[in-house]
């Protein structure tokens, strides 16, 4: 094989996005489905607004539900994404039983992981717009400067998800099934982090246990730079605290998950489910 | 050598040692649980060795598990294998990428091996295929990179008499263009038809190795001998 006929391994990762839009696109239904969801969780956010209009203690926020709800959906799709896209990767490889056949590949498996995050990733940037359109179109109102601020906060609160998300991806394909990261990443983020209420309506006991959450500083850098247009100096502080959480997760999770691949491939278990 | 382990430790393979020449077609024979799919995967570097080596065109699986990779083609005997939501072209396009070729090199490969092994049909997925075309496809896949080694784990077991016969003629092929090729199956006749050579693995132990028996031809003698041959050491 010439230098010119090898493909790189940035070939490679866009050859599993490739593979997984194809497989996408020939369930194109599902597609509908999900931005449709998107669109109807966007009402009904809408009308649980008009239900709590101006509650005090969003003062911060000025008592905008909607627009704080919204950026909690938003959150939160991202949190699921890169909670659980690494490990459904695998999950779904080893049930239609490719898994073998990439790791038969002179392909890294982190390639192939890498790759598998793309379509994931813009399938949750689609729902994401859809969020978005159906929340200005019912008169959610941000900060056009503040988005600027919050798509980095945004960018180290996926690089978290994700570092959790490869946690997960190692306990799958140890276990094959009953990961219980993404199961506690999911369910802090929604209840824990304040994604569709502020922790200042949980007892003085449990809001310290919010600030454990990632998706804690996630919001409120997000939410300060988009609802209250604050300035770098209050979403730095935000972004600080998810980039320790990213820079101490991230090496981690991947020690763990080569561990994970290596003892299932010794036992000769990588491939089952 | 080889630990598998299900839900406690097994001594799959054992003292196994043969090598398969350039140009050569080996069979390999033996029931069910033998250690033929088990043996492989060790080659074909997807199951470490607790103990031994396989080296594949000079490559030790055990120190360059990604360099043996890229030397070989590999078919398993689980049809699951493939993309069915993909057409066979876009499946070979993209396991011809990850085995290293650049996207032009693998579709122009993709197109060449569909048309050898009879698959042409651009716009079928792969669920629309029957187990014969999609035995023919893994086929296809393996030789993406037009190896040097071939590790083939019952490659024929879905195809019928007449699809099986024009791959095992293709192995033939395959085997006069100067390529190594291990061939696992449980169809005797086609064995017999298809190797210069056989080894036979029983309880992870090699039982034969030599020249095609003749195993799959009926007569008393050969019956008596291939159940010799096939049965555990305990009722020997």
């Amino acid at each position: 094989m010439s230098a010119s006929e090898q493909s790189s391994s940035a070939a490679r990762m866009f050859a599993v996005a490739r593979r997984d839009a194809a497989v996408l696109l020939s369930y194109q239904f599902a597609l509908l489905v999900r931005v449709l969801q998107a669109v109807v969780f966007v009402v009904t956010l809408y009308f649980i607004s008009r239900l709590v209009q101006r509650p005090a203690v969003l003062g911060p926020y000025q008592g905008r539900y909607f627009e704080f709800a919204l950026v909690g959906a938003i959150l939160v799709s991202f949190a699921t994404l890169g909670l659980g896209s690494f490990s459904q990767a695998i999950s779904e490889e080893q049930r239609v039983g490719t898994l073998e056949m990439l790791l038969g590949s002179p392909t890294r498996l982190a390639v192939v992981l890498a790759g598998a995050f793309v379509v994931p990733l813009a399938l949750t940037g689609l729902e994401v717009v859809a969020y978005g359109i159906a929340g200005v179109l019912l008169g959610a109102h941000f900060s056009l400067s503040g988005v600027l601020l919050a798509l980095p906060v945004l960018a180290l609160t996926i690089a978290t998800f994700c570092a959790m998300g490869i946690l997960s991806a190692g306990f799958i394909v140890l276990t094959k099934r009953g990961d219980p990261f993404a199961l506690i990443g999911t369910q802090a983020t929604t209840l824990l982090a304040g994604s569709l209420f502020p922790v200042a309506v949980f007892p003085g006991w449990l809001q310290p246990l919010s600030k454990a959450v990632p998706a804690y500083y996630g919001l409120h850098g997000i939410r300060a730079a988009l609802l209250t247009g604050a300035g770098l100096r209050v979403v730095a502080g935000d972004a600080a605290v998810l980039a320790a959480f990213a820079v101490a997760l991230l090496p981690l999770s991947i020690a763990f998950f080569a561990w994970c691949v290596r003892v299932s491939r010794n036992a000769g278990t990588l491939g089952t489910y | 050598m080889v630990r598998v382990a299900a839900r406690e430790s097994v001594e799959a393979l054992r003292s196994v040692s043969f090598h398969v020449a350039p140009g050569e077609l080996v069979a390999l024979a033996g029931p069910n649980g033998a250690g033929k799919t088990t043996l492989m995967k060790v080659a074909g570097a997807l199951l470490p060795p607790t103990g031994g080596r396989a080296v594949v065109d000079g490559i030790d699986v055990t120190t360059d598990p990604r360099g043996a990779r890229a030397r070989l083609g590999l078919v398993l005997p689980d049809e699951r294998g493939l993309y069915w939501r993909l057409t066979g072209r876009q499946n070979l396009e993209f396991f011809g990428v990850l085995a290293g070729l650049s996207r032009p090199a693998a579709r122009r490969r993709a197109g060449a091996l569909l048309e050898r092994v009879g698959l042409d049909d651009d716009r079928k997925l792969v669920f629309g295929y029957s187990s014969g075309q999609r035995g023919r496809l893994s086929l296809a896949r393996a030789l993406l990179t037009d190896p040097k080694v071939l590790l083939l784990d019952e490659p024929t077991r879905s195809l019928d008499p007449v699809s099986a016969a024009q791959v095992v003629r293709l192995l033939g092929d395959l085997a006069a263009e100067g390529r190594a090729i291990l061939l696992s199956s449980h169809r005797l006749d086609e064995l017999d038809a298809a190797c210069q050579r056989m080894v036979v693995l029983v309880e992870g132990t090699v039982r034969y190795t030599g020249p095609p028996l003749g195993l799959g031809e009926s007569s008393p003698t050969r019956a008596a001998m291939l159940e010799a041959l096939m049965q555990p050491a305990a009722d020997r």
